[in-house]
């Protein structure tokens, strides 16, 4: 295996896999249940102006009545949450796929493209092509690839936005007065920031706005080292570096918030906690797919609903508990979930074992 | 592909034989025409760039031949992306070639006129028959001066394909700083630096009751359309969103104005003030009933 196979195609269990597509399955249902005032306003907002973007540009489609958007809203969100539960996966996660997709780009098909929703996107389609997570199976490229692409949207995202602030403005993004004036503008003119009074205070003196530009610049590059760095310490920093940078441009300028921060749980690295985790009684083995697929749906809504903050540590406990759960079907059989570097062929031989389908 | 012998090393792999070797042939087939495809349309719309200018489809068309290029690569390579398992595939795949280069003809050929969009419709032909008998000539040379064992095609090829062509076509959008093409983005929002006085132009919304009190409103689209609409004069439409605005409650008119609003420059306290404020329409509400 050379660098790139390694970072992409190395063999991952089922069971991280599983914890990343529950994520996204999660964050789809909430998501449409937060955005249906919005998909039922659209046959209206459409009326004034509808301007078709992507796919739907392609196929020149005209704006989708309201039967149309309930009847898909109903669809998608009914198969989100089935497919979240793992219940018929393969077939509800296309209907979610397509249902979602569809949604979205009528949503952004309005004057202006709302770039929020763009990974979550790209996730679900991914859920829609990856194979499924299924019992006995052992760690496989199958399972690898969907989770790392997963978080490489994420990372591809804030990385090119970073990339942009560099090319657009290099180093005046960070030492100049732009940061307050962000700063500023957002808390008292555009939104309400949950920590509007900490974004006010670092607009006060330069080394503060000035600290805080650097480090949401620097924040936004971080995810991309971790996609591709091995070691567990460095790899950890990254995460939190490129996660703290997303939530606190959530709370001190009021801006990405759900379901980008959600998102950020898909690079919780599921092999670790599973093997960090202990066994549990075999009966609480078998509702581990319908507790991964509700525990991750109630607690993006719990963090919706708290704006976000105090519901952080709780999202990560539960992956925790989670973890935990999935010892006992590991050992069981149930989702074999063997550390990587202890399944790793020799270097000419690195090429995985067939997976039992 | 005969002579072909792929042979898949490692354990628990296909062995080599008949089934592999379709496989195998099926990725180099799709790598190849994939990869003209993509560096044909990169040719072709970088050419029209610097003769014309920018041009409509310019933006989808550079993205898509980016991941074209980029899976095509990947498949040649048996999902490994090493040049010299590329060179490996193309050994000894004339006949792999010539379907990639027919089918490639005739996707390029229809595809002609979306990206010409109307303008040079007499050179374009030659360029694209010129570009295609260089890339044979190319892959041919290399064949006929290569000497290795065939390249092996990994199972997870298909999706290293897929995930370079995300990555190409993410790299070309932020590279350049394209415009979006969802959900292709250069992610360009609070990129450009507010240096100095920074003042917002912004379009707001309130509606008065009987009484004559006042209520800030919801926006019902976002900035950037709504400025679109002020600056196209565009009443009618203005109309229709200040009755959305006001979300089916009564009012008995509403005020949709612009507002230029400066925020104080550092070293003054923290804080914004109303430069200037512009009516732009005043909109009765036929007694409340939105």
């Amino acid at each position: 295996m050379n660098r790139w196979e390694r970072i992409w195609f190395e063999p991952g269990s089922a069971y991280a896999w599983l914890l990343v597509r529950t994520v996204v399955l999660s964050a789809v249902a909430v998501d449409l249940w937060l955005a249906r005032g919005s998909v039922q306003r659209l046959p209206g907002r459409a009326e004034t102006i509808w301007e078709p973007i992507s796919v739907l540009a392609v196929v020149r489609a005209g704006p989708p009545s309201e039967g149309t958007l309930r009847t898909v809203l109903a669809v998608a969100l009914l198969a989100a949450v089935i497919a979240a539960l793992h219940v018929l996966p393969r077939v509800t996660g296309v209907v979610t796929a397509v249902g979602y997709g569809y949604l979205v780009l009528a949503l952004n098909s309005l004057g202006k493209i709302d770039h929020d929703r763009q990974p979550l996107v790209l996730m679900v389609v991914i859920v829609a092509m990856a194979a499924v997570p299924r019992r006995g199976a052992e760690p496989s490229w199958r399972f690898r690839w969907p989770v790392q692409a997963s978080r490489a949207t994420l990372a591809v995202m804030l990385g090119a936005a970073a990339w942009s602030k560099l090319t657009v403005s290099g180093v005046d993004w960070v030492v100049t007065e732009n940061m307050r004036n962000i700063l500023v503008a957002q808390s008292l003119l555009f939104s309400d920031p949950v920590l509007s009074d900490l974004a006010l205070w670092l607009s006060r003196e330069p080394w503060t706005w000035q600290a805080a530009a650097a480090g949401a610049l620097l924040g936004e590059l971080a995810l991309l080292g971790a996609l591709v760095t091995r070691r567990a310490p460095l790899r950890a920093l990254l995460v939190v570096a490129g996660i703290g940078t997303v939530v606190g441009i959530t709370l001190l300028m009021g801006l990405v918030g759900f379901p980008i921060v959600v998102l950020g749980a898909v690079f919780v690295d599921g092999d670790r906690l599973v093997r960090g985790s202990v066994d549990l009684r075999a009966r609480a083995r078998a509702v581990l797919a319908p507790v991964l697929g509700t525990g991750a749906l109630v607690v993006a809504t719990v963090m919706w609903s708290t704006r976000l903050l105090p519901s952080l540590p709780a999202l990560f406990a539960l992956l925790l508990v989670l973890a935990t759960v999935a010892r006992g079907h590991e050992r069981s059989g149930w989702l074999a979930s063997e550390g990587r570097a202890e399944r790793t062929e020799p270097r000419d031989r690195a090429v995985p074992g067939p997976a039992r389908r | 592909m005969a002579g072909r012998n792929v042979t898949v090393d490692g354990p628990g792999t296909r062995p080599a034989g008949e089934e592999a070797g379709t496989a195998a042939r099926l990725a180099a087939n799709v790598g190849v025409t994939l990869l003209w495809i993509g560096l044909q349309l990169l040719g072709l719309a970088v050419l029209l760039l610097l003769r014309r200018g920018n041009f409509p489809t310019a933006t989808p068309v550079l993205v898509g031949a980016a991941a074209a290029t980029a899976a095509g690569w990947a498949l040649l390579s048996g999902g490994s992306h090493h040049p010299s398992t590329v060179g490996a595939t193309l050994v000894g795949a004339a006949r792999t070639l010539r379907p990639g280069v027919v089918v490639g003809a005739v996707l390029v050929t229809s595809l002609m006129p979306a990206v010409t969009d109307g303008l040079g419709r007499t050179s374009l032909p030659a360029i694209v028959a010129g570009g295609q008998v260089v890339l044979v000539a190319v892959v041919l040379r290399s064949s006929a001066h290569r000497d290795g064992p065939p390249s092996p095609v990994r199972p997870w090829a298909p999706a290293s394909a897929l995930v370079s062509g995300f990555l190409a076509a993410s790299l070309m959008t932020s590279a350049f700083g394209l415009d979006d093409v969802y959900p292709f983005s250069s992610y360009p929002m609070y990129s450009a630096a507010r240096v100095g006085e920074y003042q917002v132009e912004r379009v707001t919304f309130e509606a008065f009751t009987e009484e004559g009190d006042r209520v800030p409103l919801r926006r019902p689209a976002s900035r950037q359309v709504l400025r679109r609409l002020v600056a196209a004069e565009d009443h009618d439409r203005l109309t229709r969103m200040a009755h959305e605005a006001t979300r089916g409650r009564s009012y008995a008119r509403v005020e949709v104005a612009t507002e230029r609003v400066r925020v104080a420059p550092y070293p003054a306290p923290v804080g914004v003030e109303i430069v200037e404020r512009t009516l732009v329409i005043d909109v009765e509400m036929d007694g409340g009933d939105a």
